[in-house]
C-alpha cells in the first residue's frame, strides 16, 4: 500500500525525471527553419497581394481590441512594421541572434494583428501566441548561425521544449473540435451546408456531390470527428503515418474549398513536430547538403559539439509558460460568463479555436438622432469604412458599438451631444434574419467593456451544445 | 469481408439512384447558364435595344424642335423624353461591362440636376460631358431642366429656344452623348454577351455574382435611396424634394418609380422585361427558394415576392408628384420607403447568406 505521501513523492520524482529528460536538438531546429520560412513566405504572400495598403493604410477608421485602442497603424511606416516581421523571420530561419529575433517577431507580428481586429483569424492568432512560446525555447541550440558564432553546437534539448509545442498544437485541435460539438453543426449541417452548395463551380465534385444533404453531413461529422481524434493519433507511434496523410487529406481538402490563406499550410508543418527526431535529423542533414553544394567554403566551419543544453532559470521559464497554458485552456470557456447564444453575440468568441462555425450576414445602418429637436438621420457605413469592415462591423456587437461611438464623436458639436442608434439584421446559419441590435437604445451613451452587452437582442432559437 | 463488400454495393447503388432522380428535378431551376442566358434574353437585350429607339426619338424630337420653334413640338420632345425616361428605368440597373466602364449611369441618370452647371456650359458653349463634373449636366434630369425649368410657362421655355441657338446647341449635345454612349453599350454586348452566358463561376469577376451584386446595389441606391430615402430626408435632417428625380417636369416621378419597379420585380422573379410573362429556366428567385430548406410562405424566395408586392402597393397610395407628396405628407412617403427598405434587408442579408457570394476580399477562416 503507498501512503499519500509516498505517491506525492513518486509524482515529484516523476516530474523531475521527466524535466531531466532530453530529445534531438534537431525537432526543434526543423520546427525552428520551418517556422522562419512559412513566416517569411506568408507576409511575402501578404505583401504582393497589396492587403498591407487594402488592410492598413486606405481606411481611415480602424476597430480596436479592447483596451488596445493605442495600437494603430502608422501611415506608410506600417510598411517598415512588415518589413521588421519578415527580417526577424529570416534571422529566425537562419538561427542568427535567435532570441532577439523571436522576439522581433513576436512583437511586430502581434502589433499588425492589434491594429485593426477586421482581419482577426484564429490562426493569426495562434502564430502571435506560438512565437511567445518560442521565445522561451531554445530552438538555435542546433544548426544555427549562432552555435557557429558561439562555437557551441548542443546535440539535446530537454523533452519538456519540444511537448510543449505539441501539447499547443493538440490543444487547438481538440477544442477546435469540442467547438463543433454543437446542434447547428451536427444536426443542421451548418454552415458547411450553405458552404459547400456555393461551390456549384468546382470541377467534378460541385455540381453534383457538394449539393448532396448527406455529403454536407458526412463533412460536419467527419471534420468534429477529425478535430477531436487527430492530436491523439499523431502522437501516438503506430497511428503517426495515418494520422499525417489525413492532416494533408483534411487541409488541402479544405485549402480547395475555402479562401483559408496559410492556415492550411501552417497547420500541415505544426503536425509534423509529431515525427521522431530521426525525421527531423534527415531534413537537416539534406538541407546542410544542399547547402554545401552552394559553396564548398562552408563545410569549414564547425563548432564544438556539447550534448546537453541546460536551460538558464528553468523554474522561471516553466512558471511563465505554466501561467500561459492554464490561460490557454482556461480562455476558450470563457463564453459562459455570457447570457444567451455565443455564436449570436459572439462575446467570448474570438481566441477559443472556433473555426469555420458560423455563416452570418449582417446589415447595419446608423440613425443620428439629435436629442433636442428630436429630428434624425440614417447614416451609410459604406461612407466611412471599407467594404471588407462594413461586412465585420454588420454582425459583430463590439464593432457596432466602436463604430457608433465614431460616428457620434464626428457628428456631436462642443455644445450638443448626439445620440446613435442602430438599424441592424443579422441572419445566422441559415436562420432568417432577425433584428440584432436594439434599436431604442443610445450606443453613444454605452461602454465597450467585458460585461454583458444587454443592447443585444436574444437569438430566437437555440443552439444546444458546447 | 463479403458483408463489406455487399454494403458498400448497397450504398452505392441508393447513392447513385438518388443522384439520378435529385438531378433531374434540381437541374433546369438551380442551373447558372441558363440563369445568365435568360438575363441577357429576357432582360438585358429586350431593355436596351428599347431604350435605344427611345433616344433616337428624342434625338429626332430635337431636330423637329430646331426646324420648327413651336409649342407643340415642345411637347412632342417632352413626351419622348418622358418615353426614353422610362425607358431606361428598366435598364439602369444593368451597371456591367461597357456600361460600368463608360459611366452610363452617371451620364443618364444624375440627380438633383446642376442648373448652375448646365447654365454656364450653355452660356460659354465649351464643356467636356465626359468629366465627371458634367454628370449632373446631361441625361434625362438636365433634360427635364431644360424642357421644363428654364422658364415658368411654355411660352417662356420656347423663348429661350427662340432668342439665340445656346439652349438648343446644348441640347443636340447632350442628346448627341445620350445616343452614343447608348450605341457604345450595346455593341459592346454583341461580343460581350458570349462571355457574359457562360461566366457561371461563385468568384468575385463571375457574371453572375457581379449581376447579383449590380441588382442589390441598385435596389438599394439607385431606386431605394435616389428615388425615395434622399428627397424624403432619410439621410438628412430636413426633406429634400428638390431631389425628386423629375423635379421640373412635376408629374411623373411616381410614373418612372413604378418602371423602375417593374423591371426589378421582373429581373427577380424571372419575367421578361417587357411582356411580364414568367419564363422558363433559371431566375434570382428559382436559386434563392431552391437553396432554402423552408417551404411555403416562409421560404426565403416567396418572401422577397411578398414584401416587393407590399412595397408596390405602398408606391401606388403616393401622389403621382413625389414633390408634391413629400410637402403635403411626408410620413406616408417614409412609410413607403420603410416598406422598400425591408426588401434591401431580405436582399442583403437572408439572399446573400444563402448565395454565400465568394468576395474574396481577403483570407478568412469562417469566422
Amino acid at each position: 500500500m503507498l501512503t499519500l505521501t509516498e505517491i506525492k513523492k513518486q509524482i515529484q520524482i516523476t516530474i523531475k525525471d521527466y524535466l531531466k529528460s532530453y530529445v534531438s536538438s534537431s525537432t526543434l531546429a526543423f520546427f525552428r527553419i520551418g517556422f522562419g520560412i512559412l513566416m517569411g513566405y506568408s507576409i511575402i504572400r501578404f505583401w504582393s497581394k497589396g492587403w498591407i495598403d487594402q488592410l492598413y493604410i486606405t481606411p481611415s477608421f480602424h476597430f480596436s481590441y479592447y483596451g488596445f485602442g493605442w495600437v494603430k497603424p502608422i501611415g506608410e511606416y506600417t510598411y517598415i512594421l512588415f518589413f521588421i516581421c519578415l527580417l526577424s523571420s529570416f534571422l529566425i530561419t537562419i538561427g542568427y541572434k535567435y532570441r532577439v529575433s523571436i522576439i522581433m517577431f513576436f512583437l511586430s507580428f502581434t502589433y499588425i494583428e492589434l491594429m485593426d481586429k477586421t482581419t482577426y483569424l484564429n490562426h493569426y492568432y495562434f502564430i502571435s501566441i506560438l512565437s511567445f512560446l518560442l521565445i522561451f525555447l531554445p530552438a538555435n541550440a542546433y544548426f544555427s548561425i549562432d552555435t557557429l558564432v558561439s562555437k557551441k553546437s548542443f546535440k539535446k534539448t530537454p523533452k519538456w521544449t519540444i511537448d510543449i509545442i505539441k501539447m499547443l498544437v493538440v490543444l487547438i485541435y481538440f477544442y477546435a473540435g469540442l467547438a463543433k460539438l454543437n446542434s447547428d453543426w451536427l444536426l443542421e449541417a451548418m454552415p458547411l451546408k450553405i458552404w459547400l452548395t456555393s461551390k456549384y463551380d468546382l470541377p467534378i465534385i460541385g455540381e453534383i456531390l457538394l449539393q448532396k444533404n448527406w455529403v454536407h453531413y458526412v463533412m460536419s461529422w467527419g471534420g468534429m470527428i477529425y478535430d477531436l481524434t487527430i492530436p491523439f493519433l499523431l502522437l501516438y507511434n503506430r497511428t503517426r503515418t495515418i494520422a499525417f496523410f489525413l492532416v494533408v487529406f483534411f487541409h488541402v481538402f479544405t485549402l480547395v474549398l475555402f479562401p483559408i490563406g496559410m492556415f492550411p499550410h501552417i497547420m500541415i508543418f505544426s503536425s509534423m513536430i509529431f515525427f521522431s527526431s530521426s525525421f527531423h535529423s534527415k531534413v537537416l542533414k539534406s538541407i546542410k547538403s544542399i547547402i554545401i553544394k552552394l559553396h564548398n567554403s562552408f563545410k569549414g566551419y564547425s563548432s564544438e559539439n556539447i550534448e546537453y543544453y541546460k536551460i538558464k532559470n528553468q523554474r522561471y521559464v516553466l512558471t511563465v509558460l505554466s501561467i500561459f497554458f492554464l490561460l490557454q485552456i482556461t480562455i476558450p470557456f470563457r463564453y459562459n460568463l455570457y447570457p444567451g447564444e455565443l455564436f449570436w453575440h459572439e462575446q467570448g468568441y474570438r481566441f477559443s479555436w472556433r473555426v469555420m462555425l458560423i455563416e452570418k450576414v449582417g446589415y447595419t445602418n446608423f440613425k443620428i438622432r439629435d436629442p433636442e429637436n428630436g429630428s434624425n438621420f440614417m447614416v451609410d457605413p459604406s461612407e466611412y469604412l471599407t467594404p471588407f469592415q462594413v461586412k465585420q462591423m454588420s454582425f459583430q456587437p463590439d464593432f457596432i458599438l466602436e463604430f457608433a461611438h465614431y460616428l457620434g464623436k464626428e457628428f456631436s458639436t462642443e455644445d450638443k451631444k448626439i445620440e446613435v442608434y442602430a438599424d441592424s439584421f443579422v441572419a445566422l446559419n441559415g436562420r432568417s434574419s432577425q433584428r440584432f441590435i436594439d434599436p431604442n437604445i443610445d450606443l453613444y451613451e454605452e461602454k465597450e467593456s467585458f460585461k454583458n452587452k444587454t443592447w443585444v437582442l436574444p437569438l430566437k432559437d437555440e443552439i444546444k451544445g458546447i | 469481408m463479403k458483408k463489406y463488400i455487399l454494403t458498400l454495393f448497397v450504398l452505392f447503388n441508393i447513392v447513385t439512384s438518388c443522384d439520378n432522380t435529385e438531378t433531374e428535378l434540381a437541374g433546369p431551376t438551380y442551373d447558372r447558364s441558363t440563369l445568365l442566358k435568360n438575363w441577357y434574353n429576357q432582360h438585358i437585350n429586350i431593355g436596351l435595344s428599347g431604350f435605344k429607339n427611345k433616344v433616337e426619338m428624342v434625338r429626332e424630337m430635337v431636330d423637329l424642335l430646331e426646324n420648327e420653334k413651336t409649342i407643340p413640338s415642345l411637347i412632342k420632345l417632352r413626351d419622348e423624353h418622358l418615353k426614353g425616361w422610362k425607358a431606361w428605368q428598366k435598364i439602369e440597373m444593368f451597371n456591367i461591362g461597357k456600361a460600368e466602364e463608360i459611366y452610363f449611369r452617371s451620364k443618364m441618370n444624375v440627380y438633383p440636376v446642376s442648373t448652375a452647371r448646365v447654365e454656364s456650359n450653355v452660356s460659354t458653349g465649351s464643356y467636356d460631358l465626359s468629366n465627371a463634373n458634367n454628370f449632373a449636366a446631361q441625361g434625362f434630369p438636365t433634360l427635364d431642366y431644360l424642357l421644363n425649368g428654364i422658364g415658368s410657362t411654355d411660352e417662356e421655355i420656347l423663348e429661350k429656344y427662340t432668342n439665340d441657338n445656346k439652349y438648343l446647341d446644348y441640347l443636340k449635345a447632350i442628346t448627341d452623348e445620350m445616343l452614343s454612349s447608348s450605341e457604345k453599350v450595346i455593341n459592346d454586348w454583341e461580343t460581350y454577351k458570349n462571355e457574359f452566358i457562360i461566366s457561371t463561376d461563385n468568384n468575385a469577376t463571375s457574371a453572375v455574382n457581379l449581376m447579383v451584386n449590380d441588382f442589390i446595389y441598385y435596389y438599394e441606391k439607385g431606386f431605394r435611396a435616389n428615388k425615395f430615402g434622399i428627397p424624403g430626408g432619410v439621410f438628412s435632417s430636413l426633406p429634400l424634394p428638390e431631389n425628386v428625380e423629375d423635379y421640373f417636369g412635376k408629374a411623373n416621378s411616381q410614373e418612372l418609380a413604378l418602371e423602375a419597379f417593374d423591371a426589378i420585380e421582373a429581373f427577380y422573379e424571372g419575367k421578361n422585361l417587357e411582356t411580364g410573362t414568367a419564363y422558363t429556366g433559371a431566375s434570382l428567385k428559382s436559386i434563392v427558394s431552391d437553396l432554402d430548406d423552408k417551404e411555403g410562405d416562409n421560404n426565403l424566395g416567396n418572401k422577397i415576392s411578398e414584401k416587393l408586392k407590399k412595397a408596390r402597393e405602398k408606391i401606388l397610395t403616393l401622389d403621382q408628384n413625389f414633390v408634391d407628396q413629400i410637402q403635403s405628407d411626408n410620413n406616408k412617403f417614409l412609410r413607403t420607403y420603410d416598406a422598400i427598405q425591408e426588401v434591401v434587408v431580405l436582399l442583403k442579408v437572408d439572399m446573400l447568406q444563402l448565395l454565400s457570394i465568394n468576395v474574396d476580399y481577403v483570407d478568412a477562416d469562417g469566422d
